[in-house]
């Protein structure tokens, strides 16, 4: 078994890094961290173009150029369900909505998940390099299965 | 606005005292004059009400040269669209042209970054361009014909290195307004040098390169031959991870101030520094701005480029004043001269 012990981080690919980057962090709050290649160094260990790394919320993802030209997809949602979902809090959710108004952003929905279910609403949209997005707000945010409450159920386990 | 009381423990304030209080005539520090435990307020009380410093555009160069008489014959015809008076010293060589001039300072060795792709642009008119260069090289230049990547370099137009090795391009244009078109620097820190050319010195972001997907395909072209871009422009260094070659066009940002611009490369090529404190050095552009240098000194004082916040290091741009000139250098030893007609 590989006994993983967490996500390390994400590459993502897009037609412009520095748009695409601009995106993460005006829209989701995306704080940047460095960008590989961007120095002499690694240009000499031939990296390749520069690839801005960010963090958001302690998920680490990199910005690649994308290696050829890819046809970005007509719908906001991927019809196999594909995607990475993004948790704001309630309060925070009727915010981002207008956030991606005000930026032109094109989404599909919101979209009101059954009362039954985990998920309060949702808004769905690629990023500039096509990959599916989500934002959403979680009924069971106090029980969700995040990082945080990963690490409290190892400490518990260790204690 | 509030002072601002900082904390410093005993160490840092032992430090303080060995380092220079906040001076721009110092060699050593080179003029950004850091001190612990005084920049915070003195910073946070003076950034709110410092002018921010205006380039008008870029009004000359200064290069090195190995032969005076042997300079002033190679650049005599590429001038030659732009009336002017040369004026010459035993140590140095002037070509004046309206608002712009090319300063020549004689040197044994000069320093030329040419290996890294510095350059310096002059404008020549268009239908004199192929036959200047038809001149230059009977008298012994050969010339390169290769394309950059900024939206008004994309064919491809004449380089030839000058007696001294510093690499000219020669642009055609119809507007003979200008002698300089652009000047071109290598840097080992893309994203540093953005700090320093568009956040400090204030310049426009005009565009970039390098960090989109059709430049990385530009950049495949080239390494299989079928693309004329200038050498600094492109790299295909073994990448650790495949062993193999790995075509990559060179981050670049183009900085326009006025109605000329500087291109900034991330060169994969190491650049030889003078010692830190030299900030009077050459090559070096000379930028004009219409501000009195007390104004450009007050702002360059406050100025940080830092893109983290560094413990014992302000971020600051060294520089250094001298008459109505503000001398600085950007972290990989490229050297301006704002000129403050203020």
């Amino acid at each position: 078994m590989a006994n993983i012990e967490g996500l390390d981080h994400t590459g993502r690919s897009v037609p412009d890094v520095r748009e695409g980057e601009d995106f993460y962090v005006s829209l989701l709050g995306a704080k940047h961290c460095n960008t590989i290649a961007s120095a002499t160094e690694d240009v000499r260990a031939g990296r390749g173009a520069p690839h801005p790394c960010n963090v958001l919320a302690g998920y680490l993802f990199v910005l690649f150029p994308h290696a050829k030209h890819l046809p970005l997809p007509d719908a906001l949602k991927g019809e196999d369900g594909s995607r990475i979902a993004f948790a704001v809090s309630r309060q925070r959710f009727d915010d981002v909505v207008e956030r991606a108004g005000d930026i032109g952003l094109s989404f599909e929905g919101p979209v009101t998940h059954p009362e039954h279910g985990p998920f309060g609403e949702s808004i769905y949209f690629t990023d500039p390099g096509g990959n599916y997005m989500e934002i959403c707000w979680r009924r069971d945010s106090d029980q969700a299965r995040t990082r945080l409450a990963w690490e409290r159920e190892a400490e518990a386990a260790t204690a | 606005m509030e002072s601002t009381t900082v904390i410093r423990d005993r160490r840092q304030i032992e430090k303080a005292k060995e380092m220079p209080g906040a001076s721009d005539a110092l060699p050593k520090y080179g003029g950004h004059g850091y001190v612990p435990g005084q920049q915070s307020a003195a910073t946070a009380a003076t950034e709110s009400s410092v002018a921010p410093l205006t380039i008008d555009g870029i009004s000359g160069a200064v290069l090195d040269a190995s032969d005076l008489a042997a300079t002033r014959a190679f650049y005599t015809p590429i001038f030659g669209d732009h009336p002017g008076e040369w004026k010459e010293t035993r140590s140095r060589l002037v070509f004046q042209t309206g608002d712009q001039k090319i300063e020549f300072m004689k040197r044994p060795r000069p320093r030329t970054l040419a290996h890294a792709g510095q350059h310096v642009a002059y404008r020549v008119e268009t239908d004199r361009l192929e036959s200047l260069t038809d001149v230059l090289e009977a008298s012994g230049h050969p010339v390169n014909w290769w394309r950059e990547d900024h939206p008004a370099e994309l064919e491809t137009t004449a380089y030839v290195s000058d007696p001294s090795g510093n690499i000219v391009q020669l642009v055609a244009s119809g507007d003979m307004s200008l002698l300089v078109d652009h000047y071109y620097v290598p840097v080992e820190d893309i994203e540093h040098g953005e700090l320093v050319y568009i956040k400090a010195l204030r310049g426009e972001l005009e565009c970039y390169y390098g960090y989109r997907t059709e430049d990385v395909a530009a950049a495949r072209r080239w390494h299989e031959g079928k693309d004329p871009a200038a050498p600094w422009t492109r790299n295909a260094f073994i990448s650790f991870r495949t062993h193999e070659p790995n075509p990559t066009p060179a981050a670049q940002i183009f900085a326009r101030f006025g109605q000329a611009y500087v291109g900034v490369t991330l060169t994969g090529q190491r650049i030889p520094e003078p010692p830190e404190e030299f900030l009077k050095a050459t090559p070096r552009a000379i930028l004009h701005t219409s501000q009195k240098p007390e104004e450009v000194t007050r702002y360059m004082a406050t100025v940080k480029v830092s893109p983290v916040s560094l413990k014992y290091d302000g971020g600051h741009v060294p520089f250094r004043r001298e008459g109505r000139n503000v001398f600085l250098r950007d972290r990989s030893g490229n050297f301006f001269q704002i000129e403050c007609a203020g």
